[in-house]
């Protein structure tokens, strides 16, 4: 317990749970089951978004491309069920094999050419969107199965079923990080690559891995969000950028690699569909969304730069903090 | 004396450069702000190359490629449709475009404008060529180098979607509204016709709630469903002028029932819209008609190119917020009865195309 509460998401969720709940109290529309519904589909959304790019920073690297694999997964699966009439589940199959792929040429091209993932993925992501639309003309795919639509808008009471998809990613990727070797190696890679280095660890696999992940992870959120909106557009993934770093820095991962705190993610994204649903229900502008998104970002960097300041004044307190925006070693 | 030669000679260059900068000057005032008509000279068929240019690769504009292909096959010159590689409407983007296509020999546009200002010099350098160009489904504000504006007249047809939906409640209660960037042209004017539809019902309608900057497929389904929770048990009617939030409101009408008592208008006739019409889920959509501004916009091109024709400054134009030369390619309400023969057909309203087409020798004049 006393673990749980010195993560950096903790103080998050705490102020996130007293302002739900005092909002609950304030307005009755806050509490109802079908508000809280919307605000959890959209937490599910974001976490596999974010989730996508948490493993390429804990490599400490990055992708841009996580929006265009997300669309051109979307028409992938569109148009093989709409289109060439596969069964739906050959088509996510696909979908999915197709994100891992598109993950796999960047973790190839930034390991085998030890180039940046900003100008790689940059490049790449831009393609990606570019064959999307010059697919589809730009024409979303309608014919959407009702499996996917049941998934994307179903629900019971509160419960969104797009939480079994976003809680197992997440379980899946906070297990991986911490008890399988690569996972470990990708921290130690992105921790402190000379010392991986010489620790024996094959920096280029990590690479490799970490970057399909991302593109697999974006592809099961591009999958999870057909049925959302009932349509298979190549626009899906061109808003995620913001949100694909928004959730991974808020949920407290390192810019500078090492952390991957799946956990952090959900919370993460919980917050931000919290304060997207809450500025609705107010009545207040909705650009104010992005302005309490920055300011939050902003948050999290200083509230990691004063752990690592308490970090370093208190020397015997074993482990050194490490969280988002920590900016050195 | 050699010096003298030499004052005389600078001075004499001083006099040629002041008058070519005026010349240049007055020739430039001439192409960017006066007169819009361009073309007074005939090209045969096999020298027009027409080109319909959207802002971007976006549903819209997707009939505009039929219209193209239909305009080429009934006029016998080569109509294309280029889309700028740029799914966020960037204005550079659209403009390089443009640039090859003169390059390839294009001598006549029909473009959405990719920012109403910062399109401009693209256009003088267009007009300053003889190539004419209309604004297509989108205005750039006068003084502009296109000869003239057809498309959507949306403040008049939000106002119309607005005074449909206020019937149909009875003239009475409250409506939410989804819309696009408020900071965009056409959502400042779509904005404008919505309440001034709410306005006619002195007080008796109340505008409840705008949702705006949410057409994007990430941004509108959270939008749509975060307004219906807060204000679902007391609107009565709900309507969006643009394309997500009607996707999304559709869908998520159509799967929860509790919330069937808000009566929605849409914008647009994607399949999950028209589904959801036809199970009576939603009350109608406004259609507008992309198609026929293809193929108008095309046929005006090419009487200009092939016949020499300008535009007549006396031609029966509406006089728009930004424009005074805009002429509107429709706009229509789909009701639940109208639903199934609107439902997979492109966007079009041939009754308005064959109006304008029909009004051709009123705006234009040709020799």
């Amino acid at each position: 317990m006393r673990r749980l509460f010195s993560t950096q998401w903790a103080p998050l969720l705490a102020a996130t749970a007293v302002a739900g709940i005092v909002l609950g109290l304030a307005t009755k529309q806050f509490g109802t089951a079908f508000n809280i519904y919307t605000i959890l589909q959209t937490t599910a959304i974001y976490a596999a978004i974010g989730l996508s790019q948490m493993v390429v920073l804990a490599i400490a690297d990055m992708s841009l491309a996580v929006g265009g694999i997300a669309g051109l997964v979307t028409i992938a699966v569109g148009g093989l069920y709409g289109v060439q009439h596969w069964p739906i589940g050959a088509a996510i199959v696909a979908g999915l094999v197709l994100g891992l792929v598109c993950g796999l040429v960047n973790g190839l091209i930034i390991a085998e050419m030890d180039l940046s993932g900003f100008i790689v993925t940059l490049a790449t992501g831009t393609a990606f969107t570019g064959i999307a639309y010059g697919v589809t003309s730009a024409i979303p795919y309608s014919n959407i199965p009702p499996v996917l639509v049941s998934l994307g808008q179903g629900r019971a009471s509160f419960f969104s079923y797009l939480l079994v998809p976003a809680i197992a990613m997440s379980i899946a990727v906070g297990a991986g990080f911490r008890w399988l070797p690569i996972g470990r190696a990708i921290l130690a890679v992105g921790g402190n690559r000379e010392a991986a280095l010489l620790a024996g660890i094959r920096h280029k696999r990590a690479m490799l891995v970490a970057h399909a992940l991302s593109g697999l992870l974006a592809a099961i959120a591009a999958v999870m969000y057909i049925g959302v909106l009932e349509s298979a557009t190549p626009a899906t993934g061109s808003e995620w950028l913001i949100i694909s770093f928004a959730v991974p820095i808020i949920g407290g991962t390192a810019l500078v690699g090492g952390d991957a705190p799946a956990a952090g993610c959900f919370v993460a994204a919980l917050v931000l569909a919290a304060i997207n649903d809450v500025l609705i229900v107010l009545n207040v502008n909705t650009e104010a969304v992005q302005m309490a998104e920055g300011l939050l970002i902003f948050a999290a960097v200083m509230s990691g730069k004063l752990a690592q300041s308490v970090g370093r004044a208190s020397p015997g307190r074993g482990r050194p903090l490490r969280s988002a925006g920590s900016l050195g070693p | 004396m050699k010096r003298s030669i030499q004052s005389r000679r600078g001075r004499l260059a001083t006099r040629l450069f002041a008058t070519a900068v005026l010349g240049l000057g007055v020739a430039a005032m001439a192409a960017g702000m006066v007169a819009p008509a361009v073309a007074a000279t005939t090209l045969p068929k096999s020298k027009i190359k027409i080109a319909l240019v959207p802002g971007g690769p976006n549903v819209y504009f997707a009939p505009w490629a039929e219209a193209a292909k239909a305009a080429s096959k009934a006029l016998g010159v080569t109509v294309s449709y280029v889309v700028p590689p740029t799914p966020t409407f960037q204005p550079s983007v659209e403009m390089s475009t443009v640039d090859s296509l003169v390059a390839k020999g294009y001598n006549a546009f029909a473009i959405f404008p990719d920012g109403e200002a910062s399109i401009v010099p693209l256009y003088n350098r267009l007009k300053a060529r003889g190539i004419p160009i209309i604004d297509l489904a989108g205005c750039t504000s006068d003084p502009t180098p296109a000869v003239l504006c057809f498309g959507t007249n949306v403040e008049a047809s939000a106002k119309y979607q607005t005074e449909v939906l206020t019937r149909a409640m009875g003239g009475k209660g409250k409506i939410g509204f989804l819309t696009g960037l408020l900071t965009d042209a056409n959502t400042v004017l779509r904005e404008q016709g919505v309440k001034a539809g709410v306005a006619e019902t002195n007080g008796a309608v109340e505008l409840a709630q705008i949702v705006s900057n949410i057409d994007s497929p990430s941004a509108a389904p959270p939008a749509v469903e975060s307004l219906l929770a807060s204000k679902g048990s007391e609107l009565t009617g709900m309507l969006a002028t643009d394309y997500y939030p009607s996707v999304a409101a559709a869908s998520i009408l159509s799967k929860n029932a509790q919330f069937r008592h808000i009566l929605f208008i849409g914008q647009d006739n994607d399949p999950t819209v028209m589904s959801a019409l036809l199970s009576h889920a939603i009350y109608g959509t406004m259609l507008q008609n992309p198609y026929g501004q293809g193929i108008v916009a095309a046929h005006l091109l090419y009487k200009m190119l092939a016949d020499g024709c300008t535009v007549n400054p006396n031609a029966p134009f509406t006089k728009m917020g930004n424009t005074s030369r805009f002429i509107n390619s429709g706009y229509l309400f789909v009701s639940q009865d109208l639903a199934k023969q609107y439902s997979g057909t492109m966007a079009s309203i041939p009754a308005v195309t064959n109006q304008v087409l029909g009004e051709t020798d009123k705006i234009l004049s040709c020799p």
